[in-house]
């Protein structure tokens, strides 16, 4: 794919129309001058007309004409070229110059009329003028007209005309040429600050996720130096919260370890080390669920981030198998597991497996909290979709419900925080919410809200 | 019915042998031109013989080089006794082609012809050209910088000759640029002025031209012969390879209903002072040669003349 250039896409756009314009205006300042200059030319053909016109007397029953040849130099002179004259009466008798000027075209009685014609082999300019005689010729019965032609060579037009044709293109290609100069260093000048922009970026350190200035820059860029400060944005906050991911992961799982390191060293001191054994079990299975959640946690995240796959999941078998999974546990604290699901059944478009983790983790915190011989239930509800666990523990108190979500919250040995962060999270990524309630009775509800 | 009228004129002849009074010559033409010679030629003539006591007027009737005259003259002054017409060879042959509108030889009556003149080509003294080769020559060069001009119009006289040299030097006549003027006065006056080039001229008005001080010069006269004389210098065109001949006549005729008494005293007149020696000599000053012809003798080479013009051309 070529690279396109800013200057050359002005340039095919305006150039074009640009010469289009120019050619238009000169072709209309040309002719209209050309105009101007025909007609110009051709009151001076009048003016020989006429001094020939009033040069000629019928004085003594003939027909003289003196030619006016002072005026004839001098307009040779002007013209810079041949001027040719014709006269003659209407019944051809008489005829007094140029005999072979073309035939003209028809000319009414005291009217001008100019025309192009070809005379001797060279184009001319014609200007003919009919008038009648002050009193007829050989007794006739009344004065008869008479024609005066005079005729230039189109030398000096047509001189006068490529003068003006020519003056108007130097001025034209020189406008043109001006207005794409102008045009190429305005480019340069107003692209000035992009480039420093691009320089401002090559110096960036390869961490600095930072918002790009727009101060000083074009106003048309505005629109993408903020699109692009958005996704430095979101590109920084996700490198924080990778960062803060890294940090947490490493920060839970350094004191299981520091434990078990402990613990090892008694253990190969002890005569008997199956008791410490046995605890060291039960801090790995701790640690081994907390990389668990954090595996959920990410992979929530990435949902939430990156959007993944939805497919259409049926939640009473779900739920009726999550509820299976968790009776042996329950049944450790003789809890029981009460489903209340709608009777026509609910689905919703889902991350199934991240969806099946977040209710999961719900019922898990329930089993947990529940005392023995409780009960923690799971209901359904639709309309937006409503998925609650209630259980008959302690509750929360206000402090802690506004960390719910939060990943160190309620992790005190138990980790229920930072299930509770998968689920929000979780729920969250799906466009939905996630909140707890304290039961009047005592215990806690735990609801995600899911879009239908 | 002519021959009649004709007939009843000479039986009255010698009854009445009145000069007609106030007696004028027409120069249809502007002035200094081969008309004007003829008339002041006319005036000498009668004068040799005492004709004209009290002179005669010379008028000028410009238009169409003699058709505004002729017209005129067969139309509401034909009936003028008093009034000579000066006619030329060019005469005979516009009447003849059509160029005096709708009229023949037999309009008018052909009262004498004085002389024969010749055609001249004539050019500025200034003009690099001495003879009809070189004109030629620079006419096949470029032949709009050259402007002919000559007596008449388009398949005139003047026309014919200047077509004809164009012929010589092998020039497409079309670009060759042909002034009429009203008379060879009038080329000869735009020849001085550089308005155009060459006139298509005559020997007679030419040589007066020199005479009276203009620089001019003939490249060649269109004689059979030399010339005698201050012109016995000039050659002859076919001397120069072209063979063009023009001889002009000049002559005069007066308006046909004019009465046979005034037309008999006019070529009784003419025939008388023709054969006087002083107007040899006259003729001789205007380096013309004598034709001396009047009356039926005129009408009849007149007749032949228009017959020729007809049919050949020229």
């Amino acid at each position: 794919m070529s690279e396109r250039s800013l200057t050359r896409a002005l340039l095919w756009w305006i150039a074009p129309a640009l010469a289009v314009l120019v050619g238009g205006a000169m072709f209309l300042a040309v002719s209209t001058a050309s105009r101007l200059a025909d007609r110009a030319y051709d009151r001076s053909l009048a003016g020989a007309i006429r001094a020939i016109e009033m040069n000629i007397s019928t004085e003594g029953g003939g027909l003289s004409v003196e030619l006016p040849y002072p005026l004839f130099e001098s307009f040779e002179l002007t013209a810079a070229g041949e001027v040719y004259f014709r006269v003659s009466t209407e019944d051809g008798l008489v005829m007094i110059g140029d005999t072979f000027l073309p035939d003209p075209p028809p000319v009414a009685e005291g009217a001008f009329r100019f025309y192009n014609e070809e005379y001797l082999g060279l184009p001319v300019r014609v200007g003919a003028y009919r008038s009648r005689l002050p009193s007829p010729l050989y007794g006739g019965a009344g004065p008869e007209s008479v024609l005066v032609e005079v005729a230039e060579s189109t030398a000096s037009r047509a001189a006068f005309r490529q003068g003006i044709l020519r003056d108007a293109a130097i001025l034209n290609v020189a406008f043109v040429g001006a207005v794409i100069v102008l045009l190429i260093a305005g480019l340069r000048f107003a692209l000035r600050p992009l480039v420093a922009l691009r320089a401002g970026f090559d110096r960036r350190a390869p961490d600095d996720l930072s918002p790009v200035a727009t101060a000083g820059l074009p106003r048309e860029t505005r629109p993408l130096i903020d699109a692009f400060n958005r996704l430095l944005d979101r590109h920084s906050r996700q490198a924080a919260v990778q960062r803060q991911f890294l940090d947490d992961a490493s920060h839970q799982l350094k004191t299981p370890i520091a434990v078990l390191r402990t613990q090892i060293d008694h253990a190969l001191r002890a005569e008997d080390p199956r008791r410490t054994l046995e605890a060291m079990r039960g801090i790995a299975d701790r640690a081994g669920r907390t990389t668990d959640l954090f595996l959920s946690l990410a992979r929530a995240r990435n949902f939430a981030q990156e959007g993944g796959a939805r497919v259409p999941v049926a939640l009473g078998p779900m739920i009726t198998e999550l509820a299976r999974m968790h009776l042996p546990a329950a049944r450790r604290k003789r809890i029981d597991l009460a489903l209340d699901l709608p009777d026509g059944g609910a689905t919703v478009r889902a991350s199934e497996a991240l969806l099946f983790e977040a209710v999961s983790n719900l019922l898990d915190n329930a089993i947990r909290v529940s005392p023995k011989g409780g009960t923690v239930t799971v209901s359904v509800q639709t309309g937006p979709l409503r998925i609650a666990v209630a259980d008959q523990g302690p509750g929360m108190n206000a402090a802690q419900m506004g960390r719910v979500g939060d990943r160190f919250f309620g992790n005190e040995g138990t980790g229920s925080g930072l299930g509770l962060a998968v689920v929000s999270a979780i729920a969250e990524g799906h466009g939905g919410s996630f909140a707890v309630r304290n039961l009047d009775g005592g215990g806690l509800v735990a609801e995600i809200v899911l879009p239908m | 019915m002519r021959i009649i009228i004709f007939l009843l004129g000479l039986m009255l002849a010698g009854a009445v042998r009145a000069q007609p009074s106030d007696p004028a010559c027409i120069v249809p033409s502007e002035p200094n031109g081969g008309f004007q010679i003829t008339c002041e030629l006319a005036l000498q003539a009668l004068a040799e013989i005492g004709a004209a006591p009290d002179g005669m007027r010379i008028e000028r009737m410009p238009g169409g080089v003699g058709a505004v005259a002729f017209n005129t003259f067969t139309g509401s002054r034909r009936a003028e006794g008093n009034t000579l017409v000066a006619f030329s060879e060019g005469s005979l042959h516009n009447l003849a082609i059509g160029k005096y509108g709708d009229h023949g030889w037999q309009d008018v009556r052909w009262v004498a012809s004085l002389g024969q003149d010749h055609g001249a080509v004539v050019v500025r003294g200034d003009a690099p050209w001495q003879d009809l080769g070189q004109l030629m020559a620079a006419l096949r060069e470029a032949p709009r910088a050259i402007a002919f001009g000559g007596s008449g119009t388009i398949e005139g006289r003047d026309w014919v000759r200047a077509r004809q040299t164009a012929e010589h030097a092998g020039v497409d006549v079309r670009l060759v640029r042909f002034v009429s003027f009203e008379g060879g006065g009038d080329c000869v006056a735009a020849l001085l002025g550089g308005h155009v080039q060459v006139c298509m001229s005559d020997v007679s008005q030419t040589q007066a031209r020199m005479d009276a001080g203009a620089d001019l010069r003939m490249l060649a006269v269109y004689a059979e012969d030399r010339l005698p004389g201050a012109l016995a210098q000039v050659p002859t065109a076919r001397e120069q390879g072209y063979d063009i001949v023009w001889p002009v006549m000049r002559g005069l005729y007066v308006g046909p209903d004019v009465s046979d008494a005034d037309y008999r005293w006019w070529v009784d007149t003419f025939d008388r002072a023709l054969a006087s020696p002083g107007y040899a000599a006259a003729l001789r000053a205007r380096h013309m040669i004598p034709l001396p012809l009047t009356g039926a003798a005129l009408t009849d080479h007149v007749a032949a003349r228009a017959e020729t013009i007809r049919s050949r051309g020229f």
